[in-house]
Parts: structure tokens; C-alpha cells; sequence
């Protein structure tokens, strides 16, 4: 409940616009009921006066019945448009809110024991949240309102009649969902529980089918599948039919209200002088109030699962950064964020591990960067090389060691350590391609101008030129609005690598770290790209890994990363 | 019809008990609010047209009274129908698509991205139920009702009963020029939202790439930008795609409006009763119900097309039967002969070639394994070594060439029966939830527990296994406790001592261990290999075994 509220908080700054769908939406739940209403009143009324051979004036009833008609469709209308641009706003203040708080916990944060499917779950969150608002705070206000409405209005004609309503819509709307919502608490859960353990075993089916099949105990996984499936589906059907009985004691509940209130009216009506329309009205008002509270029992039964939603992303974003900032933050964008001046690396005795329980991955490293140079890093698979891009960008805190860095402004040369720099301006000394980059569902040319939003077309072309990217993005019927990444056009491991290596030189850095940029090029491509690079990243530091050879022939220094328990030769 | 539909539809199909009875009981529950609002009326009519004493009612009021458990059971009863169509679609569709992944193999699974066959899977298909469970039944019965109401407007009320159909006869035409409009747009509306997402997933996932590149706060006001861009877009189309439904709301209140006045005026006139007017006013709305559906109908049903979708690109784009065939023909492959029993196997490869799609892997390599013999298979890792062992294990087919065993192809073997004579340590074994000793078991099923100890002492596992609180029984695997990958390499050892193979088959088994756990796991095997034909791959060394082979350029030759 507390992150419930956590979350309502979020869309204060957009209360006009959701109390503007509530109104719009109670105004038509009245008109609707109204119509009904008038419509009986106003046929009874005629029925008597024919009877008693009077003429009554209809025009002005009649008008009426007409204007609540059109008052329905029109509220209706309104409240649809209102409410969905509602929807959008509180979605888009969400999604923003999200993003901002995630920003400074990736990678590492996110990174350990969690999976992958994490933010996806996280976008699932964040979309359940804003049904939340439309489907859940909207509707309970518009009851709670109108409920307030009918009372007093019942209240008007007999008291009796208002409070044995008020009981029907209270039990119908509150007291029995809330006990059936109770009672769906353990089903609900070991749903979730017999869901989770059938997404395990489809793990263990796809990632150990192999064993399994040799194993000869495929038929045996097959059946723990089914089983999962069945206990899940059990549970599933007890809280499906938990809700048949939300839905249905409703309708009997107003069915019985109904009745009563004929009941106690017609009383009325025999000792009190009650007239007779007013009975047909208020028999109708009795019965079509209960529409407004026919959402609630679907509002309860979902709280639990907002509140799980609401759990799950604040869980996500109450994560400390594994990075400190030990420097206040620069207000960034100023110009004085990015870095001109070339700079010496200075690395001495550098130890990470992912956390104490595990095995050093960088065991004392120690290598010098003076400025300008071009480095080659080598190592076999898992000695660390992409640890080490990791902990330069300052997404992981090094634990011994230290990595300084030299700056060759205007004047004297000053040193600093790179702990000790804002993590935003350690990385502004560099631009990176990773082992595995990350391809926006986009365009080439969005993909690229990540790097520099300033950069014009032809800059976007040099720096495909130097990846040796161009030829096969200007083949490409569309160019560079070709859209890549995960659903779009299907590009190589290699060709992304070299996406991003354009990427990566069409930003401005002292330093480059490239990751098996020559990844699915024939030696002579890639010599021709590396010294393309060579050329066009004159006075910079390259630093390339790779456990190609062919990669690290211009470079004036190779150095080499160990697997635990190997000594270098 | 496009594909998507088809293939609910054909899923439809095979509920169609269950769908029918839903429907009925939605049919009868409508039956029995006519009832009751009948009843309803009998009351108020007679207590202001004919001053009824309460208790000359109190019969209607027992009727009413009797009808509201008959309604609510029949509504739950309709609820729980519903439910089964699509509890019945939904393990249908889900043993197909887990019989498909069996069926592609585990070679050809590799490639899969897991999480996301998991969740079209899981989540997937439990999003089909609401397709069947409400949509399909609500849109028969959103035919049916009115049919049901005019049914009883007409015997009573021409005219009401006439402007009822004359309504209706708008509401097809209108439905027809703005609804199919109206449905492109709710279709443009979803699609609308789900690219929104996507690229806000995309954002998350590329959050690394974004902080590299400083542009943290441009993407943020770039969400913002583009949800709010999307808002405005969708909604000048919305505010239109509206008007349909407008239209038709407008319709069904001023049709009620309209049944309203002219039966007052009739009623003055004293050419009309009380009771059938006021009777046709309270049932008149459910003749709209079509109306009140719209909305979640679209939605409920986009949600199942989504779904759709995605289960059929998982299970390759076919339809449930076609699905069904694929599976028994890999089935059907010739089983003729079982494998020999007893001692090591004799393995002879003839000029074995392999490719995966254009990559040629091995290209003619010939070698025989004497029965008893132990050799090592060794070459750089990409090289080829575990697509040697996965066609022993048959899990691909040789493109050309023969694998023999015993003198037999092994094309001519029941996989199954074969792969009893196997024992197969994999590179990273699996961990399947459960316990220690279930993981065992998966060496054979109907180990007893003093076998399964026995094999857990021969593969030296006591020594992690006394420090484990509950030993045997210490649950591991995906929620359980973490054990290191040497620890897992000798479940996986423990498992293979529960076998009687004639060929073992070893990958890298010491690459991922520490120089100790490695001279015991080696050790282990030693104890296991006696008598028995073993191939070991490994990138490094011979490691102990009588001869080597070596892999190279798609060709092998023995090393000396």
C-alpha cells in the first residue's frame, strides 16, 4: 500500500487532468442513470394522466429525457478523449521518472543476480502502474462520487430506501470483493509461484536440452513441464472463478436492492401517499446505481498486483550506485564537461573483483598510456579485457590500485585520480566500443549520432569510411535511414561492431578503446580500416583490444591479460 | 484473413464444447434477467395502477426473490465455462510449442534467444485467455441478446419494437462505415503503444551505451519528447476515431429517449398499458449491449492477436496441425536396430563432412575408436570438436559421409536407445532445480539412493558435500544455492557413474577448474573409463589419454 501511495504521488502534477476525466466520467455515469430515471418517471407519469383522462405537460420531461440522452453520448465522448490523453501524459511522467532514477545504476547495478529479463518486467511495471490510474483510481473515485450522489437523493424520498442502497452498493461494491479478494490471496500467489517454476523449467528445457535428450530424461522434463502447467492452471481457474463470483453477487445484489426497494416504496405508496411515478423512478435509480460500482471488485482483485508492480520498480531504483560520486556533479552540457586535452594513463596495480565472494578478474594490472600512443591489449576469453573497459568508464569501482590521469591543458601538466573526477567527466576521456554494443532499434544515422548530436551527414559518412561501414550502408536501399537493431535490418556481429566504431570515432575524446573492431573483416579490410583510424585519431590514444594478432600490428605496445593459474611466457 | 486470425480461429475450434456451453449459459442468464425485470415490473404496475396490497405480491416478490441465485449461478457457472475454452487452448498451444522446441533440437535451440522464447511461452499464451475465455463468447452473445430482447419488445410493442430495429438497421450501417475505420484506428492506436514501448525498452536496454556516450539526459528528454509527440498525434486521430463511437452512443440513448416519449404519448392517449412500456424501457438497454463491449472488446482482442503473433513466430509460422505432423516426423526416423550391449564400442567415422547453413565445419574426416581405446580430440576452441560429439550423440546428422558403431550406421539406431550407451560430461553441464540428489538421478531415472550415493562418493563430491547443511538434499539450480562450476562438473560426473556406457564422451572437462578440482575430476574418470571407448575434447594437451587426435581446417589427423 505504502508503494502504492509512492507511486500516486507521481501524478500530482498532473491532478487537473485527472480530475477533469473524473468529473467528465461521473457526469456521464449520472446522465446515464438519470435517463433511465426520467425516462420511467416520465412514462408513469403519462400512464396516470391518460388513466385519469388529464393532459399533462410532457414537453418540458420530454426535453429533458432528450438532453440526458445527448448528455451521455456527449460525456462519454469527452471523458473517453480526456481520459486517454491522461493515460499518455501519466505514462510519459512515469516512463521519465523511471529513466532517471535507473540512469546512474547501469551496468553494475542492474547487473548482479538479476536477470535479464529485468527491465522488460520493468516496462511491464510501468505500463500495469498506468492502467492503475485509469483503470483503478479513476473508476473508484467516480463510484465513491456518485454513490455520494445517489444518497442523498434517495435520502430525499425515504430514508429507509437510502440506507438499505447504501448497504447493497457498500456490501456489492466493498464488503464482498474485499472478502473475495481475500480469499484469492493464496491462489494469487502460488500462481505466481507455479508461473515462475514453469518458466524455470522451460529455462532447463531450452538451455539443458541437450544433457536431457543424452540423458534420456527428456520425457521426464516434458512431464515436470506439464505439472507446473497443471498447478498453475488450478490456481488460475480458482481465482477465475473468484471472480465469476465478484462479477455475478453484484447482479444479484442489485436484483435484491431492486426488489427491496419496491418493497419499502410500495409501502410508501399504500400509506404514505407516495405517487406512483416516483416508484417506477426511484425502483430504476436503485437498480442502474449499481453500474458504478461493477469496476470495483476488478479494482481490488489488480491492487495486489500494482502494489507488486509498484514493489518491483522501487526495488529496481532504491539500488545504491556501485559507483560513489565522490565530486558534486558538474552541471552538464556546460562546455567545460567535454575533455580537448590530450592526457596520460598511468595505471599501477589495479585489483577489481565483482564483488569479495568472487575470484579477482584484474590481478594487478599495470600499464602506461602516455598520450597519443597506440596500445594493444590481448588475453584470452574471461582474463578480463572487458572488466578493464568497465572500470576505466568508471561503471565499476576498482578496489586497489591506482589509475591517474594527466592532463596536458594550457600550462603546466595536472594529475589527478580518475576516482576522484565526477564519474560523467572520467567518461568524457573516452570513447568506447564494447565487446557487444548495443544497437538501438533506430536508424544508422540516430544510432550514430548518439555520439554527437551536432554531427552533420557528411562527418556520419567519414566516420563510416574509416569502420569500413560505407560501402555496405550506401548499398542499403534506404542508407542511412536504414533501421537496425534488434527487429530491424539483420546485420552481422561484425558489421555492428563497426557501426559502433563509427559511432565511437564521431565523438570527441582524449582516449579510444576498441573492442574486436576487425570482427568478420579479411585481414586486408582490416588493415586498411585500422589505419584509417590510425590516421584519422592522430595525437589520440587508441587502445585496442583483441585476440586477433592482425589487430595489434601498429600498435608500439602490446599487452597482455592472463587467465588465472597462466603465467605469461 | 491474415494468419493471425486464422490460427485463433482454428485454435477456436478446438473449444468448441466448451464455447458453445459459455454461450448458452451467457444466453440463459439474459433469459433470466428478462424474467426478472418482468417480474419487476408486475410489481410496480400493480401497486400504482391497481393498488395492490403488499401481500397479494408476495408472490412475485418469492419469484424475484427465487431468480437471483438461479442468475448468479448461471453468470459464474457461464464465468467457469469460459475459462475452460481457454484453459484448454491455452495447454493446446503450450504442448505444441514446447513439443516444437523438442523437436528443433538442441543444436538448432542454441540460437534462440531463451528469454524470450520463455516468455511467448509462458506469458504468451496465458494472454490468449482472454481471447477466449470473454471475447469470443461475448461476441456471439452480443448477436444473440438482441435478437432475445426484440423477441419480447415485439409480441408487446411494434412501434417500440420498430425503432429498436430501426436503430439496429443504423447500427450495422454505421458500424460498417465508421466502425471498420474505427477499428483501423484502435489497431493504429495499439500498434501506437506498443512501438512506444518497444523504443522505451530499447532506451533501457541501451542504457550502458547511453551513459558511455554522456547522452543520459537527452534520452531522458527524448522519452518525454516522444511520448508527448505520440500523445498529440494519437489523440487528433483519436478525437475522430471517437466520433464512431459517438455516433453510436448517441444513437442507443436517444433510441431509449425516443421509446421513452412515444410510448408516454401513447400512454395519455390511453392506446397503450403502463406495464409493456415501462417493461421495454428497463430491458431496452441490454439490447445495446453490443455498445457497452465495444471498448474492451478491442482491447481484449488486440491483447490476443498480439499473442497470437508471437506464438506463431515462435512455432515457425504454421498452423496447430501442420505443427503436430513436424513433430511426429522427426519421430519417424528408422529404429531399426538396438544397440550392442556390454564393453566399449568400436566408433568409425567415413569421411564425415558437417555445416551449420553456409559455415562447413568438418569437411571428409575419417578416424576409428577401437573399443576400449581413449583418445583425445584436440584443436583450438571453434575448431569442431563438440560438433564431432554431437553427432555421436545424434544430435545432428553427417551432411555426407557415415558414423559407424559396432559396424553399424548410426543413422540405423534409435537415438534413444543409443543414447543409454552414452555417457556424455558437456563442457558447462546444467543444473536443473532440485535437489543434489534429484540432479543425480537424471543419470538414470530409477537410480536407488544408495546408488546414487555411491556415485556421488565415486565422483568425489563428499568433500564439498559435508559442508553443504543438507547434503544430498541441499536444493540447487535456478532459486537454489549457487554451487561453484567445478562442484557442478562432478554432479554431472555423478551422473555418469549411474550409467553403464560404452562410450564416453568428455568436453573440456577440466577447462573451466582449478589445477585440484581438475586432477580429481580426471581421477574420477579414470575410475569410469576402464574398459569402456572414451573421446575427450580439449584445446589443451592430451591430457592423459593413449592417442590424439587433431582437428584442423575441417580435416583430423593423428598426432604421433
Amino acid at each position: 500500500m505504502k508503494d502504492l501511495l509512492r507511486v500516486a504521488r507521481l501524478a500530482l502534477p498532473l491532478w487537473r487532468w485527472v480530475l477533469l476525466g473524473v468529473f467528465l466520467s461521473l457526469a456521464t455515469t449520472l446522465a446515464h442513470i438519470g435517463l433511465l430515471a426520467l425516462s420511467s418517471w416520465f412514462i408513469a407519469s403519462m400512464a396516470i394522466a391518460g388513466i385519469a383522462g388529464a393532459v399533462m405537460n410532457y414537453s418540458t420531461p420530454s426535453a429533458g429525457v432528450r438532453a440526458l440522452a445527448i448528455a451521455r453520448a456527449g460525456g462519454r465522448y469527452a471523458e473517453r478523449l480526456v481520459n486517454h490523453d491522461t493515460t499518455f501524459r501519466i505514462l510519459a511522467a512515469l516512463r521519465v521518472w523511471f529513466f532517471r532514477r535507473i540512469e546512474p545504476l547501469a551496468p553494475a547495478a542492474l547487473q548482479l543476480r538479476r536477470g535479464g529479463d529485468l527491465l522488460s518486467r520493468a516496462r511491464a511495471d510501468i505500463d500495469t502502474l498506468d492502467d492503475f490510474y485509469v483503470r483503478g483510481v479513476i473508476p473508484s473515485l467516480v463510484a465513491l462520487l456518485s454513490v455520494g450522489c445517489i444518497f442523498p437523493f434517495l435520502f430525499h424520498f425515504d430514508a429507509r430506501l437510502a440506507v438499505v442502497s447504501l448497504a447493497g452498493l457498500v456490501s456489492a461494491g466493498a464488503i464482498l470483493p474485499l472478502g473475495i479478494s481475500r480469499r484469492a490471496g493464496r491462489p494469487g500467489r502460488e500462481r505466481v509461484e507455479w508461473a515462475a517454476d514453469l518458466r524455470a523449467c522451460i529455462v532447463e528445457q531450452i538451455q539443458g536440452m541437450a544433457e536431457l535428450e543424452a540423458l534420456g530424461a527428456g520425457e521426464f522434463q516434458a512431464a515436470r513441464i506439464t505439472e507446473a502447467e497443471r498447478e498453475m492452471d488450478r490456481r488460475q481457474r480458482r481465482l477465475n472463478s473468484l471472480d465469476g463470483i465478484a462479477e455475478a453477487q453484484i447482479t444479484a445484489v442489485s436484483t435484491l436492492a431492486a426488489g427491496a426497494a419496491a418493497l419499502i416504496l410500495a409501502q410508501r405508496v399504500g400509506e404514505a401517499g407516495l405517487p406512483g411515478p416516483d416508484l417506477a423512478m426511484l425502483t430504476v435509480v436503485v437498480l442502474a446505481s449499481f453500474e458504478t460500482v461493477r469496476p470495483l471488485p476488478g479494482v481490488l482483485q489488480r491492487l495486489g498486483e500494482m502494489a507488486a508492480a509498484a514493489r518491483r520498480l522501487f526495488e529496481i531504483i532504491d539500488e545504491k550506485p556501485k559507483v560513489a560520486e565522490t565530486v558534486a556533479a558538474r552541471p552538464v552540457g556546460s562546455p567545460d564537461h567535454g575533455v580537448s586535452a590530450p592526457v596520460d594513463l598511468i595505471i599501477r596495480d589495479l585489483r577489481f573483483r565483482y564483488s569479495p565472494d568472487f575470484p579477482w578478474v584484474l590481478r594487478g594490472l599495470s600499464l602506461e598510456a602516455p598520450a597519443g600512443i597506440r596500445l594493444g591489449v590481448a588475453g584470452p576469453t574471461g582474463a578480463g579485457k572487458s572488466t578493464f573497459v568497465w572500470v576505466l568508464l568508471r561503471f565499476w569501482e576498482y578496489e586497489d590500485g591506482s589509475i591517474r590521469v594527466v592532463f596536458h591543458d594550457a600550462g603546466s601538466p595536472r594529475e589527478e585520480e580518475l576516482r576522484s573526477l565526477g564519474s560523467e567527466e572520467a567518461r568524457a576521456l573516452f570513447s568506447v566500443v564494447p565487446q557487444s554494443p548495443y544497437l538501438f532499434h533506430a536508424s544508422i544515422r540516430e544510432n550514430l549520432l548518439l555520439a554527437n548530436p551536432a554531427a552533420r551527414d557528411e562527418e556520419l559518412w567519414s566516420a563510416l569510411d574509416s569502420a569500413a561501414l560505407s560501402g555496405m550502408v550506401s548499398s542499403l536501399p534506404a542508407g542511412l535511414d536504414t533501421i537496425v537493431g534488434e527487429t530491424g535490418r539483420e546485420i552481422s556481429g561484425g558489421e555492428a561492431q563497426r557501426l559502433a566504431v563509427a559511432r565511437a570515432l564521431l565523438r570527441d575524446a582524449p582516449a579510444y578503446v576498441f573492442d574486436e573492431p576487425t570482427e568478420g573483416l579479411d585481414d586486408r579490410t582490416a588493415e586498411t580500416m585500422l589505419a584509417s583510424i590510425d590516421r584519422r585519431l592522430s595525437g589520440r590514444t587508441l587502445i585496442i583490444i583483441s585476440h586477433r594478432p592482425r589487430d595489434h600490428r601498429g600498435v608500439s605496445r602490446t599487452h597482455r591479460l592472463e587467465l588465472p593459474g597462466e603465467r605469461s611466457p | 484473413m491474415t494468419g493471425t486470425s486464422l490460427w485463433l480461429r482454428q485454435n477456436g475450434r478446438r473449444v468448441r464444447r466448451p464455447l458453445a456451453l459459455t454461450i448458452a449459459l451467457g444466453e440463459l442468464s439474459g433469459v433470466l434477467l428478462v424474467l426478472q425485470t418482468a417480474l419487476l415490473v408486475r410489481i410496480i404496475d400493480a401497486v400504482i395502477f391497481r393498488h395492490a396490497a403488499i401481500a397479494s405480491l408476495s408472490v412475485f416478490f418469492l419469484g424475484l426473490l427465487a431468480a437471483v441465485p438461479a442468475r448468479f449461478v448461471v453468470m459464474w457457472a457461464s464465468r467457469r465455462a469460459g475459462y475452460e475454452c481457454a484453459s484448454r487452448v491455452k495447454r493446446l498451444v503450450r504442448g505444441e510449442a514446447v513439443g516444437h522446441l523438442r523437436a528443433r533440437g538442441p543444436i538448432a535451440l542454441a540460437g534462440m534467444k531463451t528469454g524470450e522464447v520463455v516468455t511467448v511461452a509462458v506469458d504468451g499464451v496465458e494472454a490468449l485467455e482472454g481471447y477466449y475465455a470473454r471475447y469470443l463468447p461475448q461476441r456471439a452473445l452480443s448477436t444473440l441478446l438482441p435478437f432475445t430482447v426484440l423477441a419480447c419488445v415485439f409480441p408487446l410493442d411494434w412501434i417500440s419494437g420498430l425503432t429498436l430495429v430501426l436503430t439496429a438497421v443504423f447500427l450495422p450501417v454505421s458500424m460498417i462505415v465508421i466502425g471498420e475505420e474505427s477499428h483501423a484506428r484502435n489497431q493504429r492506436l495499439w500498434a501506437t503503444l506498443a512501438r512506444m514501448s518497444g523504443r522505451f525498452l530499447d532506451i533501457l536496454q541501451g542504457l550502458t551505451t547511453i551513459r558511455m556516450f554522456g547522452a543520459a539526459r537527452r534520452e531522458a528528454a527524448e522519452i518525454e519528447r516522444a511520448t508527448d509527440e505520440y500523445r498529440t498525434a494519437t489523440m487528433s486521430v483519436l478525437r475522430i476515431a471517437f466520433l464512431s463511437s459517438f455516433m453510436l452512443e448517441l444513437l442507443s440513448a436517444l433510441s431509449i429517449a425516443i421509446v421513452a416519449i412515444l410510448s408516454g404519448l401513447r400512454l395519455m392517449a390511453g392506446t397503450m398499458q403502463f406495464a409493456p412500456a415501462y417493461f421495454i424501457l428497463l430491458i431496452a438497454p441490454e439490447y445495446f449491449l453490443v455498445l457497452r463491449t465495444l471498448g474492451t472488446f478491442y482491447h481484449t482482442r488486440m491483447e490476443g492477436m498480439s499473442a497470437a503473433e508471437r506464438i506463431i513466430a515462435l512455432l515457425g509460422a504454421r498452423e496447430p496441425a501442420a505443427a503436430a505432423t513436424a513433430a511426429s516426423a522427426a519421430e519417424r526416423r528408422p529404429r531399426l536396430l538396438p544397440p550392442s550391449e556390454g564393453g566399449g564400442s568400436l566408433v568409425v567415422f567415413e569421411e564425415v563432412s558437417f555445416s551449420y547453413g553456409p559455415r562447413t565445419v568438418l569437411e571428409g574426416i575419417s578416424f576409428v575408436l577401437p573399443a576400449g581405446s581413449q583418445v583425445a580430440l584436440t584443436g583450438p576452441s571453434g575448431i569442431g570438436k563438440s560438433t564431432v560429439l554431437a553427432l555421436l550423440l545424434q544430435f545432428i546428422e553427417p551432411g555426407s559421409g557415415r558414423v559407424l558403431v559396432d559396424g553399424l550406421p548410426l543413422q540405423l539406431r534409435d537415438p534413444k536407445e543409443w543414447r543409454k550407451r552414452i555417457a556424455w560430461l558437456p563442457q558447462r553441464p546444467t543444473l536443473f532445480h532440485g535437489t543434489i540428489r534429484d540432479n543425480i538421478r537424471l543419470g538414470r531415472l530409477d537410480a536407488s539412493d544408495p546408488e546414487i550415493e555411491n556415485a556421488a562418493r565415486l565422483a568425489c563430491m563428499e568433500e564439498f558435500l559435508c559442508r553443504l547443511a543438507a547434503g544430498l538434499d541441499t536444493i540447487v539450480g535456478e532459486a537454489g544455492q549457487g554451487l561453484s562450476v567445478g562442484q557442478v562438473q562432478r554432479v554431472a560426473l555423478a551422473r555418469m557413474f549411474l550409467r553403464d556406457p560404452g562410450l564416453i564422451l568428455l568436453d573440456e572437462p577440466a577447462a573451466h577448474l582449478d589445477p585440484h578440482s581438475a586432477e580429481q575430476v580426471m581421477s574420477s574418470i579414470g575410475l569410469l573409463a576402464r574398459g569402456r571407448t572414451v573421446l575427450m575434447a580439449t584445446h589443451r594437451g592430451s591430457a592423459g589419454m593413449e592417442r590424439t587426435l587433431v582437428l584442423a581446417g575441417g580435416r583430423v589427423r593423428e598426432e604421433p
